[in-house]
């Protein structure tokens, strides 16, 4: 047998032990994410692995076995079964998904877990739903936006469309082939595990509201057009609500931070969470304008828009909110739907949508720097957006004039 | 050549094969102690490669012949790490022979949420079935950045490969490719100090690599393109030029 038989024979053999083995590591019947608990384990800085390859990194083998080994360890020990993982260096951590099988809670799991000396942060999965009032079934398509006579849109894209803008909508499924959202979405990734990415109603909505093409002659014109969408499929359309849960959410908001998106819209609601509220101070600590709809029907308007940093937006049907809550269009929204079509939308979904389109205009005239959002003083909380592109364009050949009355607030 | 210098050949040669032996031996035995005794929040990791060719620096550490490799890795989240390795090489002429060992450690740190700063020290000895003269081996220290995306590093060894001093300098790039692909390049400079002579040859060499990777399950599929310059070299018959190589990396 000559060498080079001898070398295709020894790989034949090992690419075919190594499929054989190669078996996935995490359980393969899926659980509720109402059973599934979230563990994360300090993660060692990446490193130098001189038997392994030039760059070493997070993706090498030996780290591979080493976040495994510990997975299953814990898993094995606290009668849990490992469901997923996805690293988070970024912030230092490795993120487990377990499965708790027995009659225990998940909160007392988590509370077990937690002991471990392992283990930095232990928690259920949380679930959250989008903030959105069921669609209207009979109402026909409201033919003018409530932006466009409230906000001035076509004023505000004089000054400023959003160009090259990067925003992360974090909710269900973006329908990216909408004749109206065509060309306007980068990247369009699922991260609800065990699905594939499909075109859901509550996502394709946001991202009409927020970058829609404009002057094309159908449909609606977003509030930025000019913005590069990232849809983060983190929810799923159920037939009640939209909901998502905590590590799909999280998942694509480590992805949204990474990709250095300017900003992130989270048109959702739900519990407090020490992980999404790490990642979230990671936004923020690095300039990431992030945007959460105010729930109406918690005190502190729910998880994350009670987060200090995040801008918490409220449809107009709400009053008396806190101070610190803006108020935008939300009610009677046209916008996109799958299957090429446009509906009525309502709810803080999408006014927080409508504010993450502000932003991206205040982002293209001005890049960096706090973000400063001008309110009507006469109508508490209520966004002068005109004053506020302006006050970041400095100058603008249109009707918008500086607030005398307005009030300026830092969002961050 | 006397037969008393044939008898001093192998009996050097068969002291080889024992050190390399004891070598991996000793690497099996702390990977038991490794999995057996980690204190807690330390991690362990334990993989095998297998390559059709070694090449390390854009030279063939395995004369062009596959090899398997063990690695051993224990990560402190204090940033401490020791690492072991043990590699076999395979052909026709020898069948399955010890090809060398290396052992390292250091200490990386987080400088901040994008960078880390690493320093460490390599010591890799390898064995005649290597291609390099029987016994030789390298020392080195490092220090270097590893970004996201790039990572460079500086090293050093005050006696290369049985030579003089030399220096290495390196930067790499990775870039994920969808989500399941990732590109890496490698591009390195060797520059030696003193204890070579130059003669007709340029001192100064360099080496690249291309390669693409795919993980499956517990498996990496990995395929490179590499090569380097000049094609002579200080240490013999051991091969440069451009070549591509295949492998697997198997997490257990």
């Amino acid at each position: 047998m000559n060498l080079r038989r001898l070398i295709l024979w020894f790989f034949g053999l090992l690419v075919g032990l190594a499929t054989a083995v190669s078996q996935p590591v995490f359980a393969q019947s899926p659980s509720s994410p109402a059973r599934q608990i979230l563990v994360m384990v300090r993660h060692p800085p990446d490193h130098l692995r001189p038997g392994v390859s030039y760059g070493g990194g997070y993706d090498d083998a030996l780290a591979k076995s080493a976040r495994d080994r510990l997975a299953r360890d814990i898993a094995g020990k606290y009668g849990l079964t490992l469901v997923d993982a996805w690293p988070m260096p970024m912030i230092g951590m490795d993120c487990f998904v377990m499965a708790v099988r027995d009659a225990r809670t998940t909160q007392a799991a988590a509370e077990q877990v937690s002991h471990n000396g392992n283990v930095a942060l232990a928690e259920p999965v949380e679930i959250y739903r989008a903030q959105s009032a069921p669609a209207s079934d009979n109402d026909p398509l409201y033919p003018a936006q409530p932006a466009a006579r409230e906000w001035q849109l076509a004023d505000l894209h004089k000054m400023s469309t959003g160009r090259g803008v990067k925003v992360a909508i974090v909710d269900s499924g973006i329908e990216a082939d909408h004749p109206d959202l065509a060309g306007q979405v980068a990247v369009n990734r699922n991260f609800v595990s065990g699905e594939p990415l499909v075109s859901e109603s509550h996502g394709t909505g946001v991202a009409g509201v927020i970058a829609a093409k404009a002057n094309n002659g159908i449909g609606i014109a977003g509030v930025a057009p000019g913005a590069r969408l990232l849809g983060l499929r983190a929810c799923r359309q159920e037939p009640e609500a939209t909901v998502c849960d905590s590590f799909s959410v999280a998942k694509a908001l480590y992805f949204a931070i990474d990709q250095k998106a300017d900003v992130v819209n989270l048109s959702l609601s739900g519990p407090d969470d020490r992980l999404l509220r790490a990642l979230l101070k990671t936004a923020l600590d690095r300039g990431t304008a992030v945007v959460a709809a105010f729930d109406p029907h918690q005190p502190d308007g729910g998880f994350p828009a009670s987060v200090p940093g995040v801008i918490a937006v409220a449809d107009d049907r709400v009053a008396g909110e806190p101070s610190r809550v803006y108020i935008a269009p939300g009610r009677d929204i046209p916008t996109t739907e799958p299957g090429g079509r446009w509906f009525l939308a309502n709810g803080s979904s999408f006014a927080a949508a409508h504010v993450s389109g502000l932003v991206a205009l205040v982002r293209q005239r001005k890049p960096g720097g706090s973000l400063t959002l001008i309110t009507d003083r006469g109508k508490a909380g209520a966004i002068d957006a005109c004053a506020t592109v302006l006050k970041a364009a400095g100058s603008c050949d249109c009707s918008c004039e500086p607030s005398r009355s307005g009030q300026t607030q830092a969002a961050r | 050549m006397t037969a008393r210098a044939s008898q001093a050949v192998r009996d050097r040669r068969k002291r080889l094969a024992e050190i390399v032996g004891r070598a991996h031996r000793g690497a099996a035995l702390a990977t038991i102690l490794f999995c057996s005794a980690a204190p807690a929040a330390a991690q362990v990791g334990t993989a095998v490669s297998i390559l059709s060719d070694d090449r390390f620096r854009g030279f063939s550490l395995s004369d062009g012949h596959p090899v398997g490799t063990l690695n051993l890795s224990y990560d402190s989240p204090t940033g401490l790490y020791v690492g072991a390795s043990g590699t076999l090489v395979g052909s026709t002429a020898d069948g399955i022979r010890p090809l060398g060992f290396q052992l390292d450690g250091g200490y990386a740190a987080q400088v901040n949420s994008g960078l880390i700063a690493e320093a460490g020290i390599i010591h890799a000895r390898y064995s005649r079935y290597s291609g390099l003269r029987s016994g030789l081996s390298y020392t080195e220290v490092y220090a270097g950045l590893e970004g996201k995306i790039l990572s460079s590093r500086i090293y050093f060894s005050p006696h290369y490969l049985g030579r003089g001093a030399t220096a290495y300098g390196e930067l790499n790039a990775s870039l994920p490719f969808g989500q399941d692909l990732t590109f890496q390049g490698h591009a390195g400079v060797f520059v030696p100090f003193y204890g070579y002579s130059r003669g007709s040859r340029s001192l100064v060499r360099y080496d690249w690599q291309v390669r693409v990777s795919r993980p499956v399950g517990r498996s990496t599929f990995h395929a490179a393109l590499g090569g380097g310059g000049p094609r002579q070299n200080y240490y013999g018959d051991y091969s440069a030029g451009r070549a591509m190589t295949f492998g697997i990396d198997y997490a257990l």
